[in-house]
């Protein structure tokens, strides 16, 4: 009894860890948000430079007012279907930690929507699809006007294993 | 007489071989030895007496070495072998045996009885000063293992602390103290013989281990030893070595500290340098004289009582010289370069106690301490010593460390006349604010990043279409601004090699006096910048060659003098910015290079053949060639560590040059030619397809359109192409990194030769774009190294550009 008080008060204190405001987007007519906290800027498609020999969904990198930073196509990174570019692609370039320091990374989304506030009692956590869908990298569900909202775990899409892999035979 | 000569003499010599071979290191080997002798001693018992007394002395000293209470071991061997070769002279009749015996017998008599006068009153040793302290360690040490019924061993600490008291060198505060340890330990061994059941108590123990502790310490505050002996640790009980960082240290600024005082350190060092060739500059005593009043007050603050007691004794030496007391000459100079050598030592020591090991006290600062405290009583005064290693010589230590502009027409140097010079610009304050590296960098970026958006702005065709004059104006204005914001981003990282070159005019002072050569230092163009990661890199190549130039370079005075050169030799250290390079050059006027000598070194290697047609500069640079690293280049002076071909591989992994000219018997140059900075590379820039790739100018060997004719492909897979009859593997970019659209028809494509490692390639790309100057980026942690690529760089058009890795490409090639 007690400990499933406990595991209460975890879930909602999560859930009130994600409360707040959220940059979402689309992919594939799907709505996705990011934390606000993460996001460093929005910048429109520019000439992406690819780099040999790393995975399909690392489209390259570009030059971010003299930084070079990586930039990782979601949809390919989510196995959606690769569409061509259009005025209304968008680059979000956010932070993450990275081993030596924060790092910047680039992700090409279609359309960047708005900035969303989200109360915790719209959040729901992650529904979970067996093996069919791999939802780690998702915190959670948020039933907001005009939608679901797909909230994402950053930092775990972009270190999951895969990443790691690539570090690895790099 | 049971036994025979010759039986004897082989047993004898049997003896003898047996201590010669083993020698002091086996104690078995000795008591056999012992045993042997005694046998032979019995059986020839009554004999002859003399050489049975010789005999007999000679069992006596072995056992003496033995049980290691010789005083002069070395000796008392030498002397038995020495008995024991006589007695087998005598033994075979030679001429004069009987003066040979009694000799040797003398000899080892006199060894002997210096042993037993030390076991007995423990006085009559060398070194009296050491003698006292080593006897206070070796009571102290007895004391720790002492049993508390071992009363034997406490009568010989008795004897021990007894013959410290007697000593006539010992020190009045230290013979107090041993008296009183010497009381309560006799004290021990009455009430024993009082009472035989009584055992000896801890706290008497701890209470002479204290005594002793205190002499020791009153004996090296007293130390009037001026020997490079370190201090020896103290084993007294409860010394165990202490960690003098305060537990409650503020480690934030105690950082703080260690940087800054890192400038005060350099700074005092400088001054020490001019101040040795003009001892009359009040400027730069006070200079020093602020660094370590600077020190000691800080130092204070954060309770690191090692470095204020240092810091204190050095400022007050300091100020003596200061207020006129004392000249700085003569041995003062060399103390007060060891105190500031120390104080690094303790910063060193403070820095790695912050990450964790304790801070102890260094080696040897008890000693220095001591001196600075009291330099007058170890027999330092301003007077030059004499007998100095460097032969009194035309310029007296002013030339020295000179580091004024270069001046080879003042050979006659007179301190007098050179003083002006010296004083000069020391009145410009330098003020500066430190800037974390990562902010610079960042604005470094930024800068890059303007010029790029700047250009264009310049080059869009509302601007340079013409008909707007007053727009094209305003830009060709922001223009100027943009470039000189430019140069001066760029030259934010740099910094001037002052620093390294004061480092190097130390280690000329110290080495020259090492191997007792004159040599007169001399820097020019230590205003030189050059990137701040460079420094670092460069320093111990430069100090390679520095002492190269000192040991092998210049020759001795007197042979100086035979071939009719000065004395004293001159080392000129130089910079200057040469085709948009720095060089560094290393020029000494001694003996030059051997061209003969390094010819039959090469030869004896194994790397040449014969090398008659060789040029003088092929020659030279065999000196390279890691052969040669460790063994003697042209003199006989070797084994110091860095070979040279450590130094050119030093200088080529930041793409410099070295190179060596030299005249014989007239000296020698050694050129490092260096790129102005490590951020920024000569590219040149290649098309494949859409994309565009970087390769290195420095890599590239040259590149050509190939006939057909000469590809020839090897198992339908790799491709060779046939160049100045040298067959070498060809790459395809496009096919390497799986760019689509680039041209793959050979002929068309252009054929770029790389060289890497020695080893030469072909890179097939589109087309050649141009050649420019790329700052480097790399790729970021999330895409770490990727095989082939080496990093990024801003092309001219905002867009990122891959710089090729050769070696990697190479290897990729080959992993597929």
């Amino acid at each position: 009894m007690e400990k499933s008080v406990k595991s209460f008060d975890q879930t909602s204190k999560d859930v009130q860890d994600k409360e707040g405001k959220y940059l979402t987007f689309t992919l594939s007519d799907e709505e996705y948000g990011i934390g606000i906290l993460k996001i460093k800027e929005i910048i429109g498609m520019m000439p992406i430079t690819s780099v040999p020999q790393t995975p399909k969904y690392v489209k390259g990198v570009i030059n971010l007012r003299g930084k070079v930073i990586p930039v990782l196509d979601l949809r390919l990174r989510f196995g959606l279907e690769a569409i061509d570019y259009t005025d209304r692609t968008c680059i979000i370039v956010v932070e993450i930690e990275g081993e030596t320091g924060d790092i910047m990374i680039g992700l090409v989304v279609d359309t960047v929507s708005e900035v969303l506030n989200i109360r915790k009692d719209e959040i729901e956590p992650p529904p979970r699809f067996g093996t069919k869908l791999d939802t780690d990298y998702i915190m959670g569900i948020a039933k907001a006007e005009g939608g679901v909202k797909i909230l994402l775990e950053i930092d775990k899409v972009l270190k999951s294993e895969e990443i790691l892999l690539l570090e690895k035979t790099a | 007489m049971p036994t025979s000569h010759e039986d004897i003499v082989a047993r004898l010599r049997g003896i003898r071989e047996e201590i010669d071979h083993r020698g002091l290191t086996e104690p078995a080997a000795l008591k056999e030895a012992v045993a042997g002798l005694e046998d032979l001693i019995r059986e020839m018992d009554g004999e002859k007496s003399d050489l049975n007394r010789l005999l007999g002395l000679c069992v006596k000293g072995i056992r003496a070495v033995n049980e290691l209470r010789a005083a002069d071991t070395l000796g008392s061997v030498d002397a038995i072998i020495e008995s024991l070769d006589a007695a087998e002279h005598y033994l075979q009749d030679r001429p004069n045996k009987e003066v040979l015996v009694r000799e040797a017998g003398q000899l080892l008599d006199s060894v002997l009885s210096k042993n037993s006068a030390r076991a007995e009153t423990d006085s009559e040793e060398i070194h009296p000063e050491e003698f006292v302290e080593m006897t206070l360690n070796d009571a102290a040490a007895c004391l720790l293992q002492i049993d508390s019924d071992d009363f034997p061993e406490m009568e010989r600490l008795c004897r021990m602390i007894d013959a410290v008291v007697a000593a006539r060198e010992c020190p009045a505060p230290c013979r107090e103290i041993s008296e009183q340890a010497l009381h309560l330990a006799v004290q021990v061994v009455d009430k024993r013989k009082a009472d035989p059941d009584f055992t000896i108590p801890e706290d008497a123990i701890t209470d002479i281990g204290l005594a002793l502790e205190e002499a020791l310490s009153s004996l090296s505050e007293n130390n009037t030893a001026s020997t490079d002996t370190p201090a020896v640790e103290k084993p007294a009980p409860g010394a165990e070595s202490t960690d003098y960082l305060p537990e409650d240290a503020d480690l934030d600024l105690i950082g703080a500290f260690i940087t800054e005082s890192g400038d005060l350190i350099t700074n005092a060092e400088e001054a020490l340098l001019t101040l040795e060739s003009d001892p009359e500059d009040i400027e730069a005593v006070s200079t020093v004289f602020r660094a370590f009043h600077n020190i000691k007050g800080t130092s204070a603050f954060f309770e690191l009582a090692l470095m204020t007691e240092l810091a204190h004794h050095a400022e007050s030496l300091l100020s003596r010289v200061r207020d006129g007391e004392i000249r700085y000459a003569g041995g003062y100079p060399d103390l007060a370069l060891r105190s500031v050598d120390m104080l690094k030592e303790l910063f060193r020591l403070l820095q790695d106690a912050l990450n964790g090991s304790p801070f102890l006290k260094p080696q040897g600062y008890d000693e220095l301490t001591g001196l600075l405290a009291a330099p007058e009583a170890a027999g330092i005064s301003d007077v030059s010593e004499p007998a100095a290693p460097r032969p009194v010589s035309p310029p007296p230590s002013s030339a020295e460390a000179e580091t004024s502009v270069a001046e080879p027409a003042a050979a006659s140097p007179d301190a007098l006349t050179r003083r002006p010079k010296l004083q000069t610009g020391k009145q410009v304050v330098e003020s500066s604010i430190r800037v974390p590296i990562d902010r610079l960098d960042r604005f470094i970026d930024m800068v890059g990043e303007l010029v790029v958006s700047h250009s264009m702005v310049a080059q869009d065709q509302l601007v340079a279409g013409g008909t707007h004059h007053e727009l094209q104006k305003k830009v060709a204005h922001t223009t100027k601004i943009v470039r000189e914001l430019q140069n001066m981003s760029m030259s934010m990282r740099m910094i001037p090699l002052k620093t390294t070159f004061r480092k190097m005019a130390r280690l000329v002072r110290d080495l020259s006096r090492k191997v007792g050569k004159d040599v007169s230092f001399i820097t020019e163009g230590e205003d030189t910048e050059i990137d701040r990661n460079m420094v670092d890199i460069i320093n111990d190549p430069l100090v390679h060659m520095v002492r190269n130039a000192l040991d092998h370079g210049i020759e001795l005075p007197e042979v100086r003098e035979k071939m009719g050169k000065p004395r004293y030799g001159t080392l000129h250290l130089s910079a200057f910015h040469s085709a948009g390079n720095v060089v560094v050059e290393v020029r000494d006027d001694g003996k030059g290079l051997d061209r003969e000598a390094i010819l039959a070194k090469a030869r004896e290697r194994g790397l040449i053949e014969n090398g008659g047609g060789m040029s003088d500069r092929e020659v030279y640079n065999l000196i390279f060639e890691p052969g040669f690293s460790t063994a003697e280049i042209v003199s006989d002076v070797s084994g110091r560590g860095v070979g040279m071909d450590v130094v050119r591989r030093n200088i080529e992994a930041i793409r410099g040059q070295v190179e060596i000219q030299a005249t014989p018997g007239r000296g020698a140059v050694f050129k490092m030619s260096l790129p102005l900075t490590l951020a920024i590379i000569d590219g040149m820039v290649v098309g494949v397809g859409p994309e565009k790739y970087v390769i290195p100018t420095i890599s590239i060997i040259r590149s050509v359109q190939p006939n057909p004719g000469d590809i020839s492909t090897v198992l339908h897979k790799g491709e060779m192409l046939k160049l100045q009859g040298k067959l070498i593997p060809l790459f395809r970019i496009a096919e390497l990194f799986d760019v689509r659209e680039a041209q793959s028809e050979l002929p068309k494509a252009i054929t770029v030769v790389v060289e890497n490692d020695g080893h030469q390639a072909g890179l097939v790309v589109d087309e050649l774009i141009g050649s420019q100057q790329i700052v480097i980026k790399t790729l970021g942690e999330s895409l770490g190294n990727i095989t082939g690529i080496s990093g990024s760089a801003i092309m001219p058009d905002g867009r990122v550009g891959l710089i090729l890795d050769v070696g990697g490409l190479v290897r990729l090639a080959n992993t597929d």
